[in-house]
């Protein structure tokens, strides 16, 4: 299982990536959101996790080009995973088409609780 | 002069000025009081009471003690007011005895008594002068600006001018204790202009005007009303009055630093010691403002000669003023290297800089109360102006404006003090000036004030936003070390208790985030269906572990609590959770008990959770205290107990937000029993529920230690499983099947492959799950024929190759058209 994590902050990608590891999953990770949809062209996820604030490309731009896309990765589940806290955030995220939206500090159980719900949608993956 | 702490100077001098009122003018009053009727000897009597004030207080309260008995006898039309002078008297000179426990009571009733008069009198307007007095005296600011306008009023209508001046300036004097000047001032000039025909009013006036404009560093000003306050003085004859004027001269000399002049005038301060005993006792207050001007100098011997000649004296607190004393006494001590004089005065200073922001915090509370008048007297104002009453309008829009004024002017010096005791003790002079500075322009401080409220908002957003990101980090890697099997136990102790001062702080941040949405009015609630029994049992099961560990009993009793209910859960939850905290926070024996059951209330039924404990308690003037931002009852608790005080903030501004409240019954050593109260809604239990409920079958049971692939199974299977339970191992699997109400085990390679022997591992499960009528399923990747045989033959029903698409897995798992007693069979057949 491969996971995209686009976010700026080396600490948090590798923080992430050890969770991930926890339950033998494997992470990209992209420090820029330009970077992070230069990947999703080239290679295939099961998810991506992404950060809302970078510097450049923000998190709502990258989600909105994801969902913008012609092909079958337009409908890749994304998880937003923000240390943002302004009221009106997660629907934001949800109106842009993201799946899921989850605060830092991240529990691990949770994040594992929304990967797993994400690749239980029919066409997310195989169990294996 | 004009510190909070010279209050009580400032109302001893107010006091002696409105009893010459009562001595000058007691001939007009006693013509307008009905008491003029009265036998002679009572007439006598209180004026003999009266002139006794000055000389000595007690001698008054005994002479109008005497008086009650005549009073008694006069007729019952006139006893009223007559009981009222008494009351009055005495409890002025209660007041003059700074004693504020009994002057209260007396001038309160005093003011009752003639308060049923149909027209005011000059009694009236002297009782509010001293409810003014009295009010001032302990702080209550508001209440003593209110005082002071009615008297004004009254003195106005009656056309008493010089009472009136001195209601004005007393007015003037609580501008001045805010630091608001310019108001100061302008009150100083009305009173000076109402009324010129005495001259120790005058001398008050123009010293009052030079100590104001001093504090604002208009020094040359000051100096010239000093001189016309110094010329009254001296043709009052009096050597007191002109120390003292010649002290305000000196200091403000020596504050725009004209050493030179400053040291002539203190040389003209000691010359009145050749007039007579009380010129030689005036000179001795001399020897601290003395010691300053050295200080100045740098003469740093001579200095401390004077400074010690001067608390010799038993000069330290009357004419430098205690604090100012202190302060020139530490600042020549440290300068002279003498560590443990100068270390004495500063633990003076700071024993009065603790006292001056008690003082300073209470009238802040005081006048936060008053701000709320404001808005209310902006209304008023609104309505009068509809009626074209324009005189009134004057005086309640001045009234409103002054309550603004002494709110900000005293919301200012909390501030300013506030800053004092962080850097003052060391950097005293510094933080002096930045007083100064502070007080030139309040109207601006005015407009700082509402953006650092606003800035503080924003700093608590951004603050818990930054400290969220590295929390990330902490919590995360504990979590990862934590998740490792292979650590040692230890390490994976102390690696727990990181996690949990991570957890505790998260909690603190979200806390403060709660605050800030508070503040700024972005709190929401959600309104949804929610299973609250199930909601309290999940976290009391937190708190009975915590409670276990301290060795205190903690009880749920939900015996009357309504199950599915509409609200906001997490918002109920959060409010539980603190009211727990705190209660076992606060308790080290006996029991915390949280209860929640349905209460009758004034419009429609409340659920009512009590959260009981058996802890210190808490006396009943915190019960409100506590509930605000950043308080606990006892500043010591802080120390001990630890916690932002955030918590019941929080706790009461959520229930509001939900339309309740949570109120506290308590009293030290007595345990405590907070109470929230919501409206309650209640709720049909949600349909999957019941259909759940209805359709048991049986649960599935996951033998999956991946958790991701846990939560994937979960979701893809619990519609159609109904209850769906894990287990991380064949063993923990076969002990679970035992227990009973499982239909269907299904085990995953990776797990059943951690077993020592996987063929003997299936056998065994294989075996109790078909003893116990449970189906089995196993999945299994790269699938060939030999190895399905031998998995087969441990005795495993169905054998699913990997990888395997979701919706695949669950319509072989559960067929749609599958009925229950087919379900199993079903299953093997698909297998095969």
């Amino acid at each position: 299982m491969n996971i995209l994590f686009i976010e700026d902050d080396p600490m948090n990608r590798r923080v992430v990536s050890d969770m991930l590891d926890v339950a033998g999953a494997v992470m990209t990770g992209a420090e820029s959101a330009e970077i992070g949809l230069k990947l999703i062209d080239e290679q295939d996820f099961n998810i991506v996790l992404l950060d809302l604030r970078m510097p450049g490309m923000d998190g709502f731009e990258a989600l909105e080009r994801i969902r913008a896309r012609g092909d079958a990765k337009a409908q890749l589940p994304v998880i937003v995973v923000t240390a943002d806290i302004a009221p009106d955030l997660r629907d934001r995220c949800l109106a842009l088409g993201a799946d899921e939206v989850m605060f830092k500090p991240v529990a691990m159980d949770s994040l594992f609780d929304a990967i797993g719900r994400m690749l239980a949608k029919p066409g997310a993956g195989m169990i294996g | 002069m004009g510190r909070i702490i010279s209050s009580r100077t400032l109302v001893s001098f107010l006091a002696a000025l409105m009893l010459v009122t009562g001595i000058v003018a007691s001939p007009i009053a006693a013509a307008q009081q009905p008491v003029s009727s009265a036998p002679a000897s009572f007439e006598a009597m209180i004026a003999d009471a009266k002139a006794a004030m000055l000389v000595d207080p007690h001698q008054t309260i005994a002479k109008a003690q005497a008086a009650r008995s005549i009073a008694g006898r006069l007729p019952a039309a006139e006893r009223p007011v007559a009981v009222a002078t008494i009351q009055w008297l005495q409890g002025e000179a209660y007041l003059r005895l700074d004693d504020t426990a009994h002057a209260g009571p007396l001038i309160q009733q005093a003011l009752a008594a003639v308060s049923g008069t149909r027209r005011p009198t000059k009694l009236n307007g002297d009782i509010l002068l001293s409810l003014g007095g009295y009010h001032t005296a302990i702080a209550d600011v508001a209440n003593a600006l209110d005082d002071y306008q009615r008297a004004h009023n009254i003195f106005r209508d009656i056309g008493e001018t010089r009472s009136r001046a001195v209601a004005l300036l007393s007015i003037a004097l609580l501008y001045q204790e805010a630091k608001d000047y310019p108001n100061a001032l302008k009150y100083y000039d009305q009173a000076r202009d109402v009324y010129r025909g005495d001259p120790q009013l005058l001398l008050t006036i123009y010293n009052n005007r030079g100590n104001a404009l001093k504090e604002i560093g208009r020094y040359a000003e000051a100096e010239a009303q000093f001189r016309e306050a110094l010329t009254l003085a001296k043709s009052m004859g009096s050597p007191t009055q002109v120390a003292r004027v010649l002290r305000n001269i000196a200091r403000s000399q020596i504050m725009s630093g004209h050493i030179a002049n400053a040291e002539q005038t203190i040389t003209q301060g000691f010359a009145l010691g050749r007039q007579g005993s009380e010129g030689a006792a005036a000179t001795e207050q001399f020897w601290g403002i003395a010691a300053q001007a050295a200080l100045q100098r740098g003469d740093l011997v001579k200095a401390r000669t004077l400074i010690e000649r001067s608390f010799a004296a038993g000069d330290d607190g009357n004419t430098l003023g205690a604090r100012e004393g202190h302060e020139t006494a530490y600042n020549i001590y440290r300068k002279l290297g003498d560590d443990k004089q100068a270390l004495v005065h500063l633990e003076a200073l700071k024993k009065l800089d603790d006292k001056t922001s008690q003082l300073a915090a209470s009238t802040n509370t005081a006048l936060a109360a008053a701000r709320f008048d404001f808005a209310n007297q902006e209304l008023k104002i609104a309505k009068l102006q509809r009626d074209e009453a324009q005189r009134t309008v004057e005086f309640e829009r001045s009234r409103a404006r002054t309550q603004l004024f002494i709110f900000v002017g005293a919301a200012v010096v909390t501030v300013v003090i506030v800053t004092m005791l962080g850097f003052g003790l060391i950097t005293i002079r510094r933080s002096r000036n930045e007083v100064r500075a502070a007080n030139v322009d309040l109207a601006h401080t005015n407009s700082a004030l509402a953006k650092a409220l606003a800035a503080k908002t924003e700093f608590l957003a951004t603050t818990s936003h930054e400290i969220r990101t590295p929390l990330n980090g902490i919590l995360g890697m504990t979590q990862v070390m934590l998740a490792d099997r292979t650590l040692g136990e230890a390490l994976r102790d102390r690696i727990g208790v990181v996690h949990g001062a991570g957890i505790t702080m998260r909690a603190l941040v979200d806390d403060i985030l709660d605050v800030a949405k508070m503040e700024t009015g972005n709190l929401t609630i959600e309104q949804a269906v929610f299973d609250l029994r199930a909601t309290l049992t999940d976290l009391s099961r937190m708190w009975q572990e915590q409670a276990q560990g301290k060795g205190i009993t903690f009880a749920l009793d939900l015996t009357d609590c309504p199950q599915w209910v509409e609200g906001d859960a997490a918002r109920l939850r959060q409010v539980a959770f603190n009211l727990l905290s705190n209660a076992l926070k606060f308790t080290e024996a006996g029991t915390v008990t949280l209860r929640a059951a349905e209460a009758a209330g004034a419009d429609g039924p409340r659920l009512k959770i009590e959260v009981c404990d058996t802890g210190i308690g808490i006396a009943a003037d915190k019960h409100e205290l506590i509930f605000e931002s950043f308080r606990q009852a006892d500043g010591g608790t802080t120390r001990k107990f630890g916690g932002t005080g955030l918590g019941l903030s929080i706790c009461r501004n959520l229930a509001r937000a939900m339309g309740g409240d949570v109120t506290v019954v308590s009293a030290p050593g007595q345990g405590a029993t907070f109470t929230l109260l919501l409206p309650l809604i209640r709720a049909a239990a949600p349909e999957a529920v019941t259909a759940e409920e209805q359709a048991e079958t049986g649960a599935l049971l996951i033998v999956d230690r991946n958790p991701i692939t846990r939560a994937m199974l979960r979701t893809m299977l619990e519609p159609r499983a109904g209850t769906v339970l894990f287990a991380a191992s064949v063993d923990e699997a076969v002990e679970r099947i035992a227990v009973g109400g499982i239909a269907l085990v299904l085990a995953d390679e990776g797990t059943v492959k951690t077993a020592e022997d996987v063929d003997a591992a299936l056998a065994m499960l294989a075996h109790t799950a078909s003893a116990a009528g449970a189906a089995t399923a196993l999945l299994w990747a790269g699938l060939d024929d030999s190895q399905r045989d031998r998995l087969a033959a441990t005795g495993i029903a169905t054998i699913i190759a990997k990888p395997i698409a979701g919706p695949a897995l669950a319509a072989l798992l559960y067929p749609m058209e599958a009925c229950d007693d087919l379900a199993p069979n079903h299953l093997a057949t698909h297998a095969a």
